[in-house]
């Protein structure tokens, strides 16, 4: 096992150093000046030394290759450099931003999960009924809509008097408040909750439709009693391993959910910092984003060799 | 099974009636089917079927004018037509998904189907180069793609493409890997026939039906990526608009003109819809002849 | 049923938070978060907001009326030939108590004015990016390079007063000791590079906390030498987005609102009809043309042409609904002297002529424009203009570009016509002239010998009617040149609910207002 999880890590290596080069192929090639977005608007009354002084700072007169290589280094031993416009160091705005992205994100797969894996069940076990239909007409309508444009709607009809019922805080964070954190988890979760649901269903289908299913319920036992003590066991593996490809859209969705939520983590730290063209900031999300990626994936690879110890050796 | 398959054509002609017959069947594959064809048109037609110039200003006259006889959608906070617009918006949106996912499905069917017929060292660099791929993460790759390179239709179907063929190429390599191993691949290559032709004959037909499903899946999530991109502000270039770009704009004026927003934002949802039940459908289809 | 139970929890909780929220807080909104809250580094309006609530220098500007009026410093004197200015400082102002710092003496007095603005002089731009506030003093540039330590133009005469020597007379002296903070050393020393983001000051309130991208809390100062502030503190809410921000303000999270989503404010006015105030603005928006590069090099007729095809009023008081006064003036914005020169009105017939007179009738012969903006602006205008633009038979393509992008990239000879905009401090056209038409510093390249030596001529004459004179003369010559689409004078314009009393915002901006009249009921 141990061998096996080396290995698995191992992998990961050259797939990083691949990621690390094409992130720095494209921040390099950013357009636009960064000592303007360091000096913001006193760039127009800043005279030309001062301007040389900051480009200087920021190592910008290296050739590409010196670039590369120190960027590399320094991405390898955990650096990822100063923010051009704030103050802090990357690693820091990642270290406190991110754990809030990692509670919205924890909070949208929990309704996900809530939501998408009894639906799921429900649809399988009520098959071609109308409610197995119900469902899975509600989960494609989950997956056909924009989630920025159910956080739009969301934000209207669930937080005004005057449009609907102000259930929830418009937007923020409320210092921490969990009442904050509630709209925007199920935005960013509905959609994944309508695709856990229909790999679910098709999944328990499977299934059900095999011997030992067949056995179980030919020996009488009750439905119930088949799906959770038999089938789900199995049928749990596609479930899962949706779960582990989605991190990536959770990490993309929550761009678009705190933007929408003025939700203080890191996708909105992101999106500023493109638009502020603070390199160093878009970089090390971009790193830390494949990191997590490839973590995540080490993990479920790890998760079906405990349960299918066959793969070790595959 | 040898018997039947030693034809050109590696889908029995049973199973390939049962599919088409599971096809018809399936009602919402084929609402799916109309819905783009329907859309289709439109982004072809646009000229003909829009009842004004798009990009026409009322500012003095009809400015934010609720949908009438006149407009049917109601018009823009510049006057526009908005359903001239959704009409030829149509062109972008539709364009954008289907030309992205294109490029995705040629590099990923090319790069998988290599990976799997060739099979070592040729696999393997695939497959890494697929990995570093998949672990970077999709939306905000595409940001700063944009970003970088500005958000014209060719910058945006372009970096769609280039994320999104990894998933592609391993359904098209898992394919391959699945025919080759059969038996009538196997007595074709006895026969002579050069490599690529074998991988022509009998991979494609069966791997076909598979591309449909993630191919209709794909220009579904491209079209929403770019409706995704349009709202963080980074959609193409005025005058001319994305649907996502008229729901952007349209959503700051949800409280004095809910239609602004909502008609592009129904558009979006049905056809992506359309894309959905068609994948749902040909899904569904395949599935006939493993007997599930 | 367990779903409506939750709901019911919900709102129980919400009606908690609700009156949780300290009564006497100002909820006031940000679109962006301070880069730093760094005294000697403050540069955007985003930290200025901040600073100027926590931070004092010796003069202040007028929220209202934009004069220099005393802060630190009661009074001062200037000398005949000005170069000798004489501060007398506040007595018993005292420095903020703060967590951390131990003050050996809290008044604030001679020694830490020398300190503060002595930290200015460095070309370390990681402690000051400001060396400019100060370095009209005597004495500077060696300071600044760093061969003495001693500062010859500034002397300590005693505890409450301080003489500033200048190498030469500079009326704008007085300004840049606004954002020239007095800080106290003792909080250097005992913070270091925490001080960064937690200063220490003393205004008339306390820095408290600060969540990123979130809320900046401020509490008000019981020292305060003019008085503790009514407010028992400000929560300075992250709203980049305008349409959140009308949100929350609908729900009562924020206390006021000064910035609105686009071409709404009509609506907006009906709904909070009570609450919506407005005045005038120092902001001017235009429309730049390459005065270095053709087509608009030299076809002064050209420009004229542009100029007289933009319905200014279509635009501003229909599209955006009074988002700003149409730009039917001159170049400075309407309050400032020497403002009211005759400008470009709608004009289409005059627009066809004159296009014809530069050598393109009808548009014939002109090459397709490109026309720049930037990200954070408006959409709707500039799709305005290129439709307004058409109607004389000029084509126009649209190109925005994202703001960091965009400001690097439109001083370059390729953007021939382009959005751009420029705030002033303070009700002076050196603000406006010295910037932007003075020896091709704005992006347009404007470069006339003759505006030159007006310029400089008026920044040498000390008769403010005089000065007025010459600064009229000037902006007549760059109206008749044409280096601009005037579009529209700013407004400042805020929602404020009914129990706040005494809230207004600066013509500047809200980076000069401070908020520490405010009272809430």
């Amino acid at each position: 096992m141990f061998q096996y999880v080396l290995r698995r890590g191992l992998w990961a290596i050259p797939t990083l150093l691949g990621v690390f080069t094409i992130i720095f192929l494209l921040t390099y090639l950013m357009p636009g000046d960064p000592v303007r977005a360091v000096m913001g608007e006193q760039y127009k009354r800043a005279d030309p030394a001062t301007i040389q002084r900051v480009r200087d700072s920021l190592g910008l007169n290296d050739p590409w290759l010196v670039q590369y290589g120190r960027f590399l280094v320094k991405t390898v031993s955990g650096d990822l450099g100063k923010s051009f416009v704030l103050d802090e160091q990357v690693t820091g705005i990642i270290g406190y931003r991110f754990p809030r992205t990692l509670q919205l994100m924890s909070a949208a797969l929990l309704v996900a999960i809530l939501i998408g894996i009894p639906s799921g069940i429900l649809a399988a076990r009520f098959q071609y009924t109308w409610i197995d239909h119900t469902l899975m007409l509600v989960a494609l309508l989950g997956v056909a809509m924009p989630v920025f444009w159910q956080a739009v709607l969301a934000k209207i009809f669930l937080t005004q008097d005057t449009y609907g019922i102000a259930l929830f805080p418009v937007a923020g964070y409320g210092g921490g408040s969990p009442l904050y954190l509630v709209l925007p988890a199920l935005v960013l979760g509905t959609q994944l909750s309508a695709t856990i649901a229909r790999v679910m269903r098709s999944s328990l289908l499977e299934e059900r439709r095999k011997d030992y299913s067949r056995t179980a319920r030919s020996k009488g036992l009750g439905e119930p009693g088949v799906i959770f003590r038999h089938e789900l066991r199995n049928a749990m593996i596609p479930v899962v391993t949706i779960i582990g490809l989605d991190i990536g859209y959770l990490l993309g969705g929550s761009v678009v959910t705190e933007t929408v939520f003025n939700w203080p983590g890191l996708g909105r730290a992101v999106v500023t910092a493109i638009s502020r063209r603070d390199a160093p900031v878009i970089i090390g999300t971009l790193v830390f984003g494949a990191l997590l990626f490839v973590a995540v994936n080490i993990l479920v690879d790890i998760f079906y060799a405990v349960i299918n110890p066959q793969i070790r050796y595959a | 099974m040898s018997a039947t398959t030693s034809t050109v054509g590696s889908v029995p002609r049973a199973v390939r009636y049962r599919r088409l017959r599971a096809f018809a069947r399936h009602r919402l594959g084929l609402v799916g089917l109309v819905i783009i064809v329907v859309f289709t048109l439109i982004a072809f037609f646009a000229p003909q079927i829009a009842p004004y110039d798009p990009t026409t200003q009322r500012i003095a006259t009809a400015r934010l004018v609720p949908p009438s006889g006149e407009f049917w959608f109601g018009t823009d906070e510049l006057g526009r037509d908005l359903f001239s617009r959704i009409v030829y918006g149509a062109r972008i949106s539709m364009r954008i998904g289907v030309i992205a996912e294109g490029i995705a499905l040629l590099v990923g069917i090319a790069l998988g189907a290599a990976a799997g017929f060739f099979g070592g060292w040729v696999d393997n660099l695939v497959m890494r180069i697929a990995d570093v791929f998949f672990a970077i993460p999709g939306l905000l790759f595409l940001i700063v793609v944009v970003a970088i390179f500005g958000s014209s239709a060719t910058t945006i179907f372009l970096a769609l493409g280039l994320i999104s063929w990894p998933g592609e190429a391993r359904v098209m390599r898992s394919e391959v890997l699945r025919v080759r191993e059969r038996e009538y691949v196997v007595a074709a290559k006895a026969l002579g026939l050069r490599d690529f032709g074998i991988i022509l004959r009998h991979v494609m037909p069966n791997a076909l039906a598979s591309m449909i499903v993630i191919g209709s899946l794909g220009v579904a999530g491209a079209i929403l990526s770019e409706a995704t991109l349009s709202f963080l502000g980074l959609g193409i270039q005025e005058p001319l608009a994305s649907w996502g770009t008229m729901i952007n704009r349209g959503q700051q004026y949800i409280f004095n003109a809910w239609w602004y927003s909502v008609f592009p934002g129904a558009v979006i949802m049905i056809v992506v819809l359309g894309f959905n039940f068609l994948g749902d459908a040909v899904r569904d289809a395949l599935a006939v002849e493993e007997g599930r | 049923m367990l779903h409506r139970r939750l709901l019911l929890i919900a709102a129980a909780v919400l009606a908690l938070v609700g009156s949780a929220s300290a009564a006497g807080t100002l909820n006031y909104p940000i679109k962006a978060d301070p880069e730093h809250l760094d005294a000697w580094r403050s540069t955007t309006t985003a930290t200025r907001q901040i600073l100027v609530n926590v931070l004092e220098g010796l003069t202040t500007f007028d929220g209202n009326s934009g004069d220099i009026i005393p802060a630190l410093a009661e009074s001062w004197d200037i000398s005949d030939d000005g170069l000798t200015y004489t501060f007398h400082l506040r007595h018993g102002v005292l420095f903020h108590a703060v967590p951390g710092v131990t003050y050996a003496d809290r008044e604030m007095k001679a020694d830490d004015v020398l300190w503060s603005l002595k930290r200015f002089l460095t070309e370390d731009t990681s402690i000051s990016e400001h060396p400019e506030y100060v370095s009209a003093v005597s004495g500077s540039d060696a300071v600044l390079a760093g061969e003495t330590d001693e500062w010859a133009g500034f002397e300590i005469v005693d505890d409450y007063t301080v003489k500033l020597t200048l190498g030469a007379p500079n009326h704008r002296f007085l300004a840049d000791l606004v954002n020239a903070y007095v800080v106290p050393q003792e909080a250097l020393e005992a913070l270091g590079s925490d001080l960064s983001n937690k200063p220490v000051g003393t205004g008339a309130f306390l820095f408290d906390r600060w969540t990123r991208d979130d809320q900046l809390v401020l509490k008000a100062n019981p020292d305060y030498w003019d008085g503790r502030p009514s407010l028992d503190g400000v929560t300075f809410w992250n709203v980049p987005d305008d349409t959140t921000g009308l949100l929350m303000y609908r729900q009562g999270d924020l206390d006021v609102l000064v910035s609105f989503p686009d071409g709404q404010l009509q609506s907006i006015k009906n709904e909070f009809a009570a609450d919506y105030h407005e005045g005038a603005g120092l902001n001017v928006a235009y429309w730049g043309f390459k005065m270095t590069e053709p087509p608009f090099a030299d076809n002064v007729k050209l420009r004229q042409a542009f100029n007289y095809a933009i319905d200014r009023d279509l635009i501003w008081n229909v599209l955006m609904e009074g988002g700003r006064v149409p730009g039917n003036l001159g170049v400075l914005p309407p309050d400032m002297p020497a403002a009211n020169v005759q400008g470009y009105a709608y004009d289409l017939e005059k627009a066809k002529e004159l296009l014809a007179e530069a050598g393109y009738p009808n548009g014939q012969g002109l090459e397709p424009i490109t026309l720049f903006y930037y990200g954070s602006s408006s959409d709707a205008p500039n799709i305005a203009v290129q439709d307004m633009l058409a109607q004389i038979g000029v084509q126009i393509s649209l190109q925005k570009e994202d703001n960091s992008t965009y400001w690097s990239h439109v001083g370059e000879p390729d953007v021939k016509l382009f959005l751009s905009g420029w705030s002033s401090d303070f009700l002076d056209p050196s603000e406006v002239f010295d910037f932007l038409f003075a020896h091709g510093r704005d992006d347009t390249k404007y470069d006339v010998a003759a505006v030159n030596d007006l310029l400089d001529a008026a920044r040498a004459e000390s008769d403010p009617v005089a000065r007025e004179a010459i600064y009229l003369q000037a902006h007549e010559l760059i109206m008749a040149d044409a280096p601009w689409i005037v579009s529209g004078y700013s407004k400042v314009s805020y929602l404020v609910k009914p129990n706040i009393e005494n809230f207004q915002v600066s013509a500047a901006g809200t980076y000069r207002s401070p908020l520490w009249t405010i009272e809430k009921k």
